[in-house]
C-alpha cells in the first residue's frame, strides 16, 4: 500500500529532520568510525601504528581465553538476573495489584530503587557488604553466631553479590510494567474464572499470563539487553575482580579500551555487542510497534 | 477469617518490602551523619550523636576529595539542563510529526529511532573518545552534552509520541480555520496541550544524567 509523498508528508518530515540529523551525526559517525577501526590493529600505547588486519580482531575475540570466560560470566549473569527479576517482578506486581490499605504508599516506596543511579546503589551495597565493617556481616553474626560471616566479594560469592544488587535495583522496573499490564486485564475475565472455581494457580496460568504475554515479552527483552551491557554496578563493586569472576562483557570492553588502549580490538568487541543487541532490538520493536489493524 | 488472614499477609509482605528497599538507604543515610570514629566502630553503632560534619566537608573542605564537590555538582546541573532543553526541543518536533502527522514511512522512522535507543552507549564511547580528542571536545562540557542529547532523543521521542497520539480531535484543522500557519498550529495547540506531559519526560531525563559514569570518565575529566 505505497502512497505517494504529498506536500503534507514533506511538511511532516521537516519536523523529524533536526532530530534525525543530530542523531545521524552523533551516533552514526562514531559507529562507522568504530566499524572501520575494528578491522585495524591500533593501540594508543606501545606500537601505535595502524595496521590493517582484516577480521583478525574478531577471530581473536572468538578464540581468546579471557573473552571466553567473560562471555560465560555474562551468560550466567544474564540468566540469573533476568530470571529472578522477571519472577520477583511478576510476584511483586501481583501483590501490588491487591487492594489493601497503604497500597499506594507501598507502590511509591517500591519504585525508589528505580530512581537511584546505579553508581550510588553500587557504593551503598559495597559499604553494606564490607567484609570487616559491613552491617550485613554484623547482622548475620549476631543471628547465626560468630564465625558465620560471609566474605561477600570472594571468588565464590562476588558474582552472586553483583546479581543480588542488580536484582534489587531492577525488579521494580519489571513490577511497574507488569502492574500496568495487570490493570489492563478486564475484571470480568477474572471474575468469570472465579465463578467457574479456578484455583489461584489456574487463574495465573490461563488468564493472567496469556493476557500479559506482550508486556512480559517487552520487559524480558528490555532487561536482557540492558543487563547484557551492564557496566556501572559491577565496575564500582568489583571492577571485574577477584580473579576475573565478575568480568562481564561491558567491563572487559571498557578495560580493553581504556586500560590497555587496544582501540581496534575494543571496537570489534563493541560491534559484537551491537550485533547481539540488534537481534534483541529487532525482536523488541516488532512487538511494541505492532499496531491494531483497523485505523 | 479469610479476610483477617489476608490483611495479616498483606501487612507482613508490605513490611518486608519496605525493609528490603528502605533499610539499605537508611543505613547509608545514618553513615552520612556519623563521625569518622562512629563509622568504623565495631560493632556498628545504632545510637550515636549525629553530626553534619560530612556534609560540611564536601562543600567547605576540598582537601578531602580530588575535586571540589561544588564544581562537580555545578557541572552536572549545567549538563543536565542543557541536555534537557536541546533534547526536548528536538524530540518534541519529531514526536509531533511521527505521532500526529504520520507521514509516509513513519513506521520505518519509528523502527529506526527505537533501534537507536538500543545501541549500547559503551559502544559509542570508544570511538567518541578518539574523535573528541582529535577535534578538541575532549575534557569539555559539550563533549558530554552532545552524546547525552543523542542518546536521549529516542526515548523522549518514543514517550512524547504516545502523548501526541492521545490528543483528541483535529486541532490542525481548527487552527487552520482560525488562520494559523502550520508551525503556529504546532506551537499554540500542541505545545500547550503537551506542556504538562513534557514534565513527565523531564523526570525521565534528569535521572540518567548521573547514571553513566563511564561516559563522563572517558570523554570528560574536569
Amino acid at each position: 500500500m505505497k502512497r505517494i509523498i504529498t506536500a503534507k508528508d514533506k511538511y511532516a518530515y521537516k519536523y523529524v529532520l533536526p532530530a534525525l540529523i543530530f542523531m545521524g551525526v552523533v551516533l552514526f559517525i562514531p559507529l562507522f568510525f568504530s566499524l572501520f577501526t575494528s578491522f585495524f590493529k591500533w593501540d594508543l600505547i606501545g606500537d601505535t601504528r595502524k595496521r590493517f588486519v582484516g577480521l583478525k580482531n574478531y577471530a581473536k575475540i572468538l578464540t581468546d581465553e579471557t573473552m571466553r570466560s567473560s562471555f560465560f560470566i555474562t551468560v550466567k549473569f544474564l540468566f540469573w538476573t533476568v530470571l529472578l527479576e522477571m519472577i520477583l517482578g511478576y510476584l511483586l506486581a501481583l501483590f501490588l495489584n491487591r487492594p489493601f490499605m497503604g497500597n499506594k504508599v507501598i507502590r511509591i516506596i517500591i519504585l525508589i530503587p528505580m530512581m537511584l543511579s546505579p553508581t550510588i546503589v553500587a557504593l551503598m551495597w559495597k559499604i553494606i557488604f564490607n567484609g570487616d565493617r559491613g552491617i550485613a556481616n554484623y547482622l548475620i553474626e549476631s543471628i547465626f553466631g560468630p564465625g558465620s560471616a560471609i566474605v561477600w566479594f570472594s571468588k565464590e560469592n562476588a558474582l552472586k553479590t553483583v546479581i543480588f544488587v542488580d536484582v534489587w535495583l531492577n525488579t521494580p522496573f519489571v513490577a511497574l510494567m507488569v502492574l500496568a499490564g495487570l490493570q489492563g486485564i478486564p475484571t470480568e475475565l477474572i471474575e468469570a474464572a472465579e465463578v467457574d472455581g479456578a484455583s489461584v494457580f489456574q487463574k495465573n496460568r490461563f488468564i493472567i499470563l496469556p493476557s500479559l504475554r506482550q508486556v512480559l515479552l517487552v520487559a524480558l527483552i528490555f532487561r536482557t539487553t540492558f543487563n547484557l551491557r551492564q557496566f556501572p554496578l559491577p565496575w564500582i563493586m568489583t571492577s571485574g575482580g577477584p580473579a576475573g569472576v565478575t568480568n562481564l562483557f561491558g567491563i572487559e570492553l571498557y578495560k580493553q579500551a581504556f586500560s590497555f588502549y587496544h582501540i581496534g580490538y575494543s571496537s570489534a568487541m563493541s560491534w559484537i555487542l551491537i550485533a547481539i543487541t540488534f537481534v534483541f532490538s529487532v525482536f523488541y520493536t516488532r512487538i511494541t510497534l505492532r499496531e491494531p489493524d483497523k485505523k | 477469617m479469610r479476610k483477617v488472614l489476608n490483611s495479616i499477609f498483606n501487612f507482613f509482605v508490605s513490611l518486608l518490602l519496605v525493609i528490603i528497599v528502605v533499610a539499605p538507604l537508611m543505613w547509608m543515610f545514618l553513615m552520612s551523619i556519623k563521625s569518622e570514629a562512629d563509622i568504623v566502630a565495631w560493632p556498628p553503632k545504632f545510637f550515636f550523636t549525629p553530626t553534619l560534619e560530612n556534609y560540611k566537608n564536601i562543600f567547605l573542605n576540598p582537601a578531602n576529595s580530588r575535586l571540589s564537590f561544588s564544581l562537580v555538582l555545578k557541572n552536572s546541573i549545567i549538563i543536565t539542563i542543557i541536555t534537557l532543553i536541546v533534547s526536548l526541543a528536538l524530540s518534541t518536533l519529531s514526536s509531533y510529526a511521527l505521532g500526529r502527522l504520520k507521514p509516509v514511512g513513519y513506521r520505518g522512522l519509528n523502527y529506526l529511532i527505537l533501534g537507536l535507543r538500543m545501541i549500547p552507549p559503551i559502544a559509542i564511547v570508544v570511538p567518541l573518545f578518539i574523535i573528541w580528542n582529535n577535534i578538541g571536545l575532549y575534557d569539555t562540557i559539550w563533549g558530554l552534552i552532545i552524546p547525552y542529547v543523542a542518546i536521549n532523543i529516542p526515548l523522549a521521542t518514543w514517550l512524547l509520541e504516545g502523548f501526541f497520539e492521545a490528543i483528541p480531535g483535529n486541532l490542525e484543522d481548527a487552527a487552520s480555520i482560525d488562520g494559523c500557519t502550520g508551525f503556529q498550529a504546532f506551537r499554540k495547540n500542541h505545545s500547550t496541550t503537551c506542556s504538562s506531559r513534557n514534565s513527565s519526560y523531564i523526570n525521565f531525563c534528569i535521572l540518567p544524567f548521573m547514571e553513566q559514569p563511564y561516559t563522563p570518565s572517558t570523554t570528560y575529566n574536569v
